[in-house]
Order: structure tokens, then C-alpha cells, then sequence
């Protein structure tokens, strides 16, 4: 492997929780908050905190970066700057991301938030996705009964929206 | 930070005994301290949600109410046991309901199997930063995104914005769109 010595070291990070995790740096540098905090903190100081993230859903993501460690980010998966970039609007999921994701509705929560706090985009893309193709075919009824939302339109509000939505339905 | 409300107002029930009302009033400050300051779970999203926390004093009203018909000695048991559990760290109660589920017999466990996936549900697009929501949406065809509008009043918001349908739109230019004036996208024939 054409690594650098520095990608053989390693970093400790540590969560909230006071779990700790002892990471190859070219592992952790798939988080770019991470990779700035590795350049901004000195060697040998220590473990770097994770403030946001708890030790069970750290170890999942880790179990991603571990996995990409060796592949570059591509251009589709979002290196832009862009606070909001639109991607290709195809859900096209990978079978070992697809294995990997497959995971209950509160892990694919934290994942989410841990994926948008750490700056992985590649992750963040995928649990969107994942989010995504629940939402596929559902009606707003079904939606609201999959992830528990109240409806909070009145029935008239509910009617105007339905017809301002109706086109969509038509075509 | 915004105490969950509790139902305090039912105890004590007329036809409980004093020492009932303080075991479940302790049992009410103790919920509802781990409600509020939710130290077990750093970002519970249970304890962060109002809705899930209205529901969650709902059911535990209704699930008092039933442990009330109990004879006297089983209901100080239950409320000791939920009282203990309450006041546990994250950690400790993960090896009590270890503990519980080991020693469940199927009809209990197929009881946890079924109460468990309705209380995790999440409303990713209310709960997520506004750029996580936004992408969520991204991945969505128009129709979709239209039927997602009219989920509720945050999903309509999220869902009309225009940064989603300039794109969808100047994409799939047809005719005129009501939602943007851009272009009405060309919807695909079958579901992805």
C-alpha cells in the first residue's frame, strides 16, 4: 500500500460518552472536521473529543471510513462547496452500503446527524438516500403513520394543498 | 428547560391510600427529571421531541391507571421497579432490560417485538438540520416531493422550497410551472 508513515500512525478519538477509539489518521481523515482538528491539535496531545457523537454510533461510522479508507471521494458524492448541491436525483445504492445501512430508525438517525457534524458527505449522501427511498410511492397519510408526524393542517388548508399538489398525481 | 407535563392532576386517585400517591408522585419527579435532563442519552430524541413526550405521558397515564386495579403490594413492585429504572444511568439500564429479556417468555418478547418499532419512529425532515432535510428532499421525484408537501406544515415549508424545484425544473424544462414559473418537470413514466 502507498501510504505515507504518517497514514500508519494513528489518532484516538474519544465520544461523549467516554468511548474511545483508536483510529488509523487515514481513517479518521475521511471526517473533515476530523482531519482539521488532526492539523490544528499536535501530535502526542491526547485524545481528540467528539462532543456530538456517542460511542455506539462512532463505531458504525468508523465501520464506513474503515471501509473507504482506500477510496477517494468521487466528484458525484459531493465535494462542493455548496452549502445545499443537488445531486443526481437517482437513488442508486451499493450492496455493501446497502448491507451497511441497514440499521433501525434511530441509528439511522444518529448516523445522519454524526455523518453531517463529522463532514463525511459520502455517508451523509447515503443516509439521505436510504431516507430517500423510504419516502418513494408513499402517500402523505403513509408518511406521516411511518415516522409518526401529526398532522397539523386544517381540512380546509389540507384540501387547498392537496389541489395545489394534485398536478403531480395527474400527469 | 421546559418540563414535560406529566398528568400530576390524577393522583391521588381517590381510592388509593396516601402512601400509593407519594410512591407515584416520586416515581412522576424522577420521570420527569429524566425527561427533562435527559443525562442518560446525550441527544435522546425521545426526550427532545415534544410530540414524543406528550405521547410518552400519555401512555404512562394509561399504563398507571391499570397498574391502580393491581392489589396493593404488586403495584408498590411495578412502581419501585420503573422507579429504579428511571433513576439508572444509560448504562445500567441497558443491562436491566438485558436482564428483563433474558428472562422473558415468548409472548413477552413478541410483546417488546411489537411495541418497540412504533416508539423509535423519527420525523427525520423536523428533526434534522435544514441542509440534511434539504438533501433528504433532493433524492425525491417531483411527485414524491409534492406528496411530501403535504405531509405536514415543516414538511410543506421544506418541501416548496424553491432551491429544490429551480433545480427539478430547469432540468426537465416542459412547460410552465405553477410551483416555481420555471418549467414543469416531465415526470417519469415508472417508479424508480
Amino acid at each position: 500500500m502507498d501510504s505515507t508513515k504518517n497514514d500508519t500512525d494513528t489518532v484516538v478519538l474519544r465520544c461523549y460518552d467516554n468511548k474511545e477509539f483508536v483510529v488509523p489518521r487515514k481513517v479518521a481523515r475521511k471526517s473533515v472536521l476530523i482531519s482539521n482538528m488532526m492539523e490544528d491539535i499536535p501530535d502526542g496531545s491526547g485524545a481528540i473529543p467528539i462532543h456530538n457523537v456517542r460511542g455506539l454510533v462512532m463505531e458504525k461510522v468508523l465501520e464506513y471510513c474503515t471501509h473507504y479508507a482506500d477510496t477517494e471521494v468521487q466528484e458525484d458524492e459531493g465535494d462542493s462547496d455548496e452549502e445545499f448541491d443537488v445531486p443526481a436525483r437517482t437513488i442508486d445504492i451499493k450492496p455493501w452500503d446497502a448491507k451497511f445501512i441497514d440499521v433501525d430508525v434511530e441509528m439511522l438517525f444518529e448516523l445522519l446527524q454524526a455523518a453531517n457534524f463529522l463532514e463525511i458527505k459520502p455517508l451523509l449522501n447515503l443516509g439521505c438516500k436510504t431516507v430517500a427511498s423510504m419516502l418513494k410511492g408513499r402517500t402523505p397519510e403513509e408518511i406521516r403513520k411511518q415516522f409518526n408526524i401529526p398532522n397539523d393542517f386544517t381540512e380546509e388548508e389540507e384540501e387547498q394543498i392537496r389541489k395545489e399538489n394534485q398536478w403531480a398525481e395527474d400527469r | 428547560m421546559a418540563s414535560p407535563t406529566l398528568p400530576n392532576t390524577h393522583y391521588p386517585s381517590p381510592s388509593s391510600p396516601p402512601y400509593h400517591a407519594e410512591i407515584v408522585s416520586t416515581v412522576n419527579a424522577v420521570l420527569a427529571e429524566a425527561a427533562s435532563n435527559p443525562t442518560p442519552s446525550l441527544r435522546c430524541y425521545r426526550h427532545t421531541s415534544a410530540q414524543h413526550r406528550a405521547e410518552g405521558a400519555a401512555t404512562f397515564e394509561e399504563l398507571t391507571k391499570q397498574v391502580a386495579k393491581l392489589p396493593q403490594a404488586t403495584q408498590t413492585d411495578v412502581e419501585t421497579m420503573w422507579s429504579i429504572f428511571a433513576r439508572s444511568t444509560a448504562s445500567t439500564r441497558l443491562l436491566i432490560l438485558g436482564g428483563l429479556l433474558n428472562q422473558c417468555c415468548v409472548p413477552q418478547l413478541s410483546f417488546v417485538h411489537q411495541a418497540v418499532p412504533p416508539l423509535i419512529r423519527v420525523d427525520f425532515i423536523a428533526m434534522s438540520p435544514p441542509n440534511v432535510a434539504f438533501k433528504i428532499l433532493s433524492y425525491l421525484d417531483a411527485k414524491t416531493l409534492c406528496r411530501a408537501a403535504q405531509v405536514s406544515k415543516t414538511w410543506q415549508l421544506m418541501a416548496n422550497d424553491d432551491r429544490l424545484w429551480h433545480r427539478m425544473c430547469e432540468q426537465h424544462i416542459d412547460r410552465k410551472c405553477t410551483k416555481c414559473g420555471w418549467g414543469l418537470p416531465l415526470l417519469h413514466k415508472r417508479q424508480r
